[in-house]
């Protein structure tokens, strides 16, 4: 073995991007393939809009004062999921300040073996989420191994630029409609909505007239079903409405039934499913025997039928000063 | 694959980068095919939370400038590696922090799926430390040459197309770091 080849083995090829992080980086390039002049322009515009647009009552939830360099580790493997009440009127940021929200998230983890299966019976762990965005939409922020990290979301949509939210119209179809209008080439057109949607409710603190209205629009989603008497993620009747991705799991977004308040997200499998990677779209370039040429799929893991694969609890919302910050 | 499907393969890149000027939406089939790539290497040199970054922002900045893209070449990896080395070079001293801290320690405080794939790199982790120590040492241009070779797997001369010099100079500088690497090494066994 060369030096070259001690080299390379020393740093093995490292784990492949995220899908969270290829679909940003993705979605980024079209939007400047797309090149929408208007973000430009509108964006001042807008943001006046959302301090005029917003009536808000209630609790400023805005507060602390941590420094973003003392953020402690906050990912515990085996998170109880206990929710603490989310207040449902929030003050709107500024331009400058940051959407605070925190989740409790069952999912599988970066080093899940290959192989392994998950079944109902042992489903993805859980594990406390908190996420940062400026209200601006130009970066958001992220704890890895306890350290904040933020990066650059590329795009200004409406789940990461509050203005652009509160400029969403709140009749339903137009709302739909207008979300539409961001979407970049080459993704399902109804997958894309669905998931679009409950992202924006996601991570903002919706104006209640604009959550109403989203929650409406999900159910104009083609395939979406609305089911009235379901249980959420804590055991408490929720709202759910939900359609079928990718032909083998159920996505559902939780509302309170009363309040119309977004609750979280729930992905459970509805046939058994092996996951495979590179996946659908996606590609890997290998050289074997001097020729580069896309590396045949792999079984990464199984996920049986009636297996809660994904799912998100939010616990915590607010508007801060800082990355970093909890309220 | 045969030569033949290669080469299609390979006039494809020049193909899409055409077609992207006019249709800006098809660069994506750019993306599509070396994203993973990108974004692996960047990982090797920064860790997976700048390689996020890094791997986006290269596609960005290769989309601006694909008008610049020789469409005579068959292959858009060099040109691509290019622009990362670029994007990396700006995060030089988060780079050679890291090397260094792997020298100290030998973990790699980047991962925290390491420790599961622990077991099948312990013969190559072990000579980390020596290795990440050489790294920290090279000059920046000597390194990028070595690096684009050793993990990205291109020859000399492509990585002195990716990087706008001459294919001797490319040459005597990944002679002149490997020359360091191989010390590296025999300091380990010895």
């Amino acid at each position: 073995m060369n030096d070259l080849e001690r080299l390379r083995e020393a740093w093995e090829r490292p784990a492949p991007p995220t899908p969270e992080a290829r679909s940003a980086a993705r979605r980024a390039l079209l939007s400047r393939a797309a090149a929408r002049p208007r973000a430009n322009w509108r964006l001042p515009a807008l943001a006046v809009a959302a301090v005029t647009a917003v009536v808000v009552a209630g609790t400023t939830l805005a507060g602390g004062s941590e420094p973003a360099t003392s953020v402690k580790p906050v990912v515990t493997p085996s998170a109880h999921v206990t929710p603490t009440p989310v207040p449902t009127t929030v003050v709107p940021p500024r331009d400058n300040q940051w959407i605070y929200t925190r989740a409790v998230l069952r999912q599988f983890r970066k080093g899940t073996p290959r192989g392994q299966g998950f079944t109902p019976g042992s489903p993805p762990p859980t594990e406390v989420f908190e996420f940062w965005t400026r209200a601006d939409g130009r970066r958001v922020g992220y704890l890895v191994n306890g350290k904040l990290t933020t990066s650059n979301p590329g795009a200004r949509e409406p789940d990461n630029t509050y203005a652009l939210l509160v400029a969403l119209p709140t009749a339903p179809a137009k709302l739909l409609a207008a979300v539409r209008d961001y979407r970049t080439p080459g993704q399902d057109p109804d997958d894309w909505l669905f998931r679009k949607l409950e992202e924006i409710l996601r991570r903002n603190p919706v104006p209640p007239a604009h959550e109403v209205a989203l929650f409406k629009a999900l159910s104009l989603v083609r395939g979406a079903t609305v089911d009235r008497s379901a249980v959420g993620l804590d055991g408490a009747p929720v709202l759910s409405v939900s359609r079928i991705a990718d032909g083998w799991r159920r996505v559902e977004v939780l509302f309170d039934p009363r309040t119309h308040a977004y609750r979280g997200v729930r992905e459970t499998a509805v046939a058994d499913h092996t996951e495979l990677w590179p996946g659908s779209g996606v590609s890997k370039r290998v050289k074997r025997n001097g020729v580069w040429t896309d590396a045949p799929p792999e079984a990464l893991w199984t996920v049986e039928k009636g297996t809660v694969w994904f799912s998100s609890l939010r616990t915590g919302l607010a508007v801060v000063d800082r990355a970093g910050q909890r309220p | 694959m045969n030569p033949r499907t290669e080469a299609a393969v390979y006039a494809g890149d020049a193909v899409i980068i055409e077609r992207s000027r006019r249709e800006p939406d098809s660069f994506a089939g750019i993306f599509d095919r070396y994203y993973p790539e990108i974004h692996a290497y960047a990982g090797r040199r920064l860790g997976p939370t700048l390689a996020d970054d890094v791997a986006a922002e290269t596609f960005l900045i290769a989309f601006d400038k694909r008008r610049r893209f020789d469409l005579a070449r068959d292959d858009a990896r060099p040109w691509l590696y290019g622009i990362a080395s670029n994007v990396i070079a700006r995060h030089r001293r988060a780079e050679i922090r890291q090397y260094r801290a792997l020298a100290r320690t030998g973990a790699d405080e980047r991962a925290e799926d390491h420790a599961d794939r622990v077991a099948r790199a312990v013969d190559a982790g072990a000579r980390r430390p020596g290795l990440a120590r050489a790294l920290a040492e090279l000059a920046g241009r000597d390194r990028d040459v070595l690096l684009l070779v050793a993990w990205a797997e291109l020859t000399s001369e492509e990585a002195g197309q990716a990087l706008g010099i001459p294919a001797g100079t490319a040459r005597s500088r990944l002679h002149r770091a490997r020359k360091r690497i191989q010390a590296a090494l025999g300091e380990e066994t010895s």
